[in-house]
């Protein structure tokens, strides 16, 4: 069985920052329409992300000697929801930020610290994940991409698929077959740092069904890596990918992501007057995000603590998006309820944006069925 | 320190609401040395202060106390007597009868309980415009009880239902947890098609979308315990937490209850089965003091009548309780 959730509050310490953060975005924050601002972390905006940084803003966990304020996990929660919360376009810096910037520091060498965390937490260098392949998506362990071992480092050659941001990222931390074959699994297996600028490295993006693009195909035709491009220990790849799926799947995104959307609904609603049937809905939507925020907090706690509850997390990130996907829906039913009524064209494009991109939830960082198996067998089952 | 008074209340309910305990109880039998065993613990002044000769627990402090009633099944109006006492300031002095929330009806006379499934009840609470009645519960038939004289006065008035919503939304929780535990453990045990049903991908997402509801539930609570505070030594609840926490506790009982008979097949619905014990209390739970629907619409006015972004009133105005 797992362990039953366990409150935790932010220090006094941490929230201190969400009256700062909020004054930072009262000032900086772009002045964009809510169909814009629902894109979020998917919303590229090197300039705001420079700004981030110069401010202090990121890498907020990370030791003040690599350029991090040195705070703890909460500190971070309450800048990231705030962010997310107001619709920051915050893509540019975002997987550098949570992921890359904490597994340099926890898995690279001192050279490699110094090389690149730094300039993230400046908001100057972005990163992208590279995972999936063609033929790899829940089944990770079967990539195929290899790096081979040669007199100047590695050569690598392969390709990984919907990539978010690779387009616009400096770095690839990619997850590759360096020994052994798919029959070989969680074995044999490495991350490298690769720059996408190497020669061999094509990026072609990948048009969504919003129109956007926000994910690439990126092939690496025999890329010649230097040595220092191993992050982390040789074969041991997969143990580092799993190391940080509990930072990955805890935070305040997973119940944000179609925020704007709510807002906007609430907004029309006191504009427009409502019905008992809208002041249910919009009750039972505030119990549950009330409830799913508590619930992040304590997962975030466990975090602070030192812990690392993937499960815990795995199970929020299940339930979280299942609430951000319900908005969409329950929404077009109440705004259809009215049907004489005409729609402000920005809560129609933010409506259709977020019905369209809401599939999406439950696939990133880890699908729906494959988090629910992940539970199942934390509950002793299997 | 919150785990040890915790472990205690866990044995003595255990002992008290085995499987003929419980079927006891339901027929309100034996029930006077149910309640005498649940005063003489003290836990009925776990929220009063110290120099009232309580335990001084916070309401966060006391949940798991509270829960415990609910996983182990127990009919009788312990969490009841416990809030009831805090709200209203009753110390040790004073009779420790076993006391629900009742709605008075027009005769005078007799009352209908907010929580029909209780048993055992020897007293209830009514309101009586800006006052507070305590009076002794002199008989029953279904949730009508008659009321003897007016045994105590209290000059203010109580919330009710969000005492009540809050009670049951306790209860449930706990049911949910014991659920939750009979059905995983019973998907490891039994065997079908010559492995542990639990090993088939169809039941594990089941159970796994049932632990969603059961750890949102856990965590409600926290939020519902959120805003009480204590207004001149008694506890007065916040009725927008109570009504966040009540509404995703309510939303969990029938997709839990589903599951959880989904995953026992035939023997869950024997009456010899002690899993139909849980599940009808909490499915009735839902409709005791509010339910979703009810409590949906209280929340949903407060959030649209202010000017905030609902987040930042999910923020500011629904944090959980420590």
């Amino acid at each position: 069985m797992l362990e039953w959730p366990r409150p935790a509050r932010i220090p006094p310490e941490d929230e201190a920052l969400r009256s700062e953060i909020r004054a930072f975005l009262a000032e900086h924050l772009p002045d964009l329409p809510a169909d814009i601002l629902s894109r979020s972390w998917m919303g590229f905006d090197a300039a705001f992300s420079r700004k981030l940084g110069a401010a202090g803003w990121l890498g907020l966990t990370i030791p003040s000697e690599y350029g991090g304020a040195g705070r703890n996990a909460f500190a971070r929660f309450v800048v990231v929801e705030e962010l997310l919360a107001h619709g920051a376009p915050v893509a540019a810096h975002w997987i550098a930020d949570r992921q890359s910037a904490p597994l340099i520091l926890k898995f690279g060498t001192e050279a490699q610290r110094q090389q690149y965390i730094p300039a993230i937490c400046r908001g100057e260098l972005y990163f992208c994940i590279g995972m999936s392949e063609p033929a790899s998506g829940s089944d990770l362990a079967s990539v195929q991409t290899r790096a081979t071992r040669n007199e100047r480092g590695w050569q690598l050659k392969g390709r990984k698929i919907w990539t978010t941001m690779a387009h616009h990222s400096h770095y690839m931390i990619a997850l590759v077959r360096t020994a052994g074959g798919p029959e070989d699994r969680r074995e044999g297996l490495s991350q490298f740092i690769i720059d996408l600028s190497l020669p061999g490295v094509t990026v072609e993006p990948i048009r969504d069904l919003t129109g956007d693009a926000h994910f690439n195909e990126v092939i690496f035709d025999d890329v010649q890596l230097p040595p220092d491009a191993l992050i982390g220990e040789e074969g041991a790849g997969w143990k580092q990918v799993n190391a940080e799926l509990a930072f990955e799947r805890s935070g305040p995104e997973r119940i944000l992501s179609a925020i704007m959307l709510l807002e906007c609904w609430i907004n029309w609603l006191r504009e427009h007057g409502h019905d008992s049937a809208d002041e249910e809905l919009a009750g039972r939507l505030a119990a549950r995000l009330a409830v799913l925020r508590a619930f992040s907090m304590g997962v975030t706690g466990r975090l602070a603590e030192g812990e690392s509850p993937v499960i815990e997390a795995a199970l929020f990130k299940d339930v979280g998006t299942g609430f951000e996907q319900s908005l969409p829906p329950l929404i077009s039913d109440a705004l259809g309820r009215r049907p004489e009524q005409p729609l402000p064209a920005e809560l129609e494009r933010t409506l259709v944006y977020t019905a369209a991109i809401a599939p999406s939830y439950s696939l990133r960082g880890g699908t729906r069925e494959i988090l629910r198996g992940m539970v199942a067998r934390g509950m002793g089952l299997r | 320190m919150t785990s040890l008074y915790a472990d205690a209340i866990h044995t003595l309910l255990g002992d008290l609401c085995h499987s003929a305990g419980l079927r006891a109880q339901q027929r309100e039998e034996n029930i006077d040395d149910t309640w005498k065993a649940l005063v003489e613990s003290g836990f009925l002044n776990a929220l009063l202060p110290e120099e009232a000769g309580g335990v001084g627990l916070s309401l966060a402090e006391a949940l798991p106390v509270l829960q415990a009633a609910g996983y182990h099944g127990l009919a009788l109006p312990f969490i009841d007597t416990l809030l009831i006492r805090a709200a209203l300031g009753i110390d040790d002095s004073e009779a420790e009868q076993a006391i629900a929330l009742a709605q008075l009806d027009a005769s005078g006379d007799s009352a209908l309980l907010l929580q029909p499934a209780l048993r055992g009840v020897q007293a209830v609470i009514i309101a009586s415009g800006e006052e507070t009645l305590l009076r002794p519960v002199t008989g029953r038939e279904g949730a009508q009880v008659s009321l003897g004289p007016i045994q105590q006065r209290f000059g203010f008035a109580v919330d009710k239902l969000a005492l009540g919503a809050f009670i049951e939304s306790a209860w449930m929780v706990g049911a949910l947890q014991r659920l939750l535990e009979m059905t995983v453990d019973y998907a490891n045990e039994r065997q079908q098609f010559g492995r542990p049903i639990g090993k088939f991908q169809a039941l594990q997402q089941q159970i796994s979308v049932m632990t969603g509801h059961g750890h949102s539930a856990v965590v409600a609570l926290s939020v519902a315990a959120g805003g009480a505070r204590l207004n001149e030594g008694r506890l007065l609840l916040d009725p927008a937490h109570v009504a966040a926490g009540r509404v995703v506790i309510c939303e969990a009982a029938q997709p839990a209850a589903d599951v959880a008979h989904a995953v026992h097949g035939a023997i869950g619905v024997t009456e010899e089965y002690d899993l139909q014990l849980w599940t009808q209390r909490l499915l009735a739970g839902r409709r005791s003091c509010g339910s979703d629907s009810y409590w949906s619409r209280q929340l949903g006015t407060f959030c649209l009548d202010g000017n905030d972004r609902i987040y930042a009133t999910v923020q500011e105005k629904l944090a959980p309780a420590l």
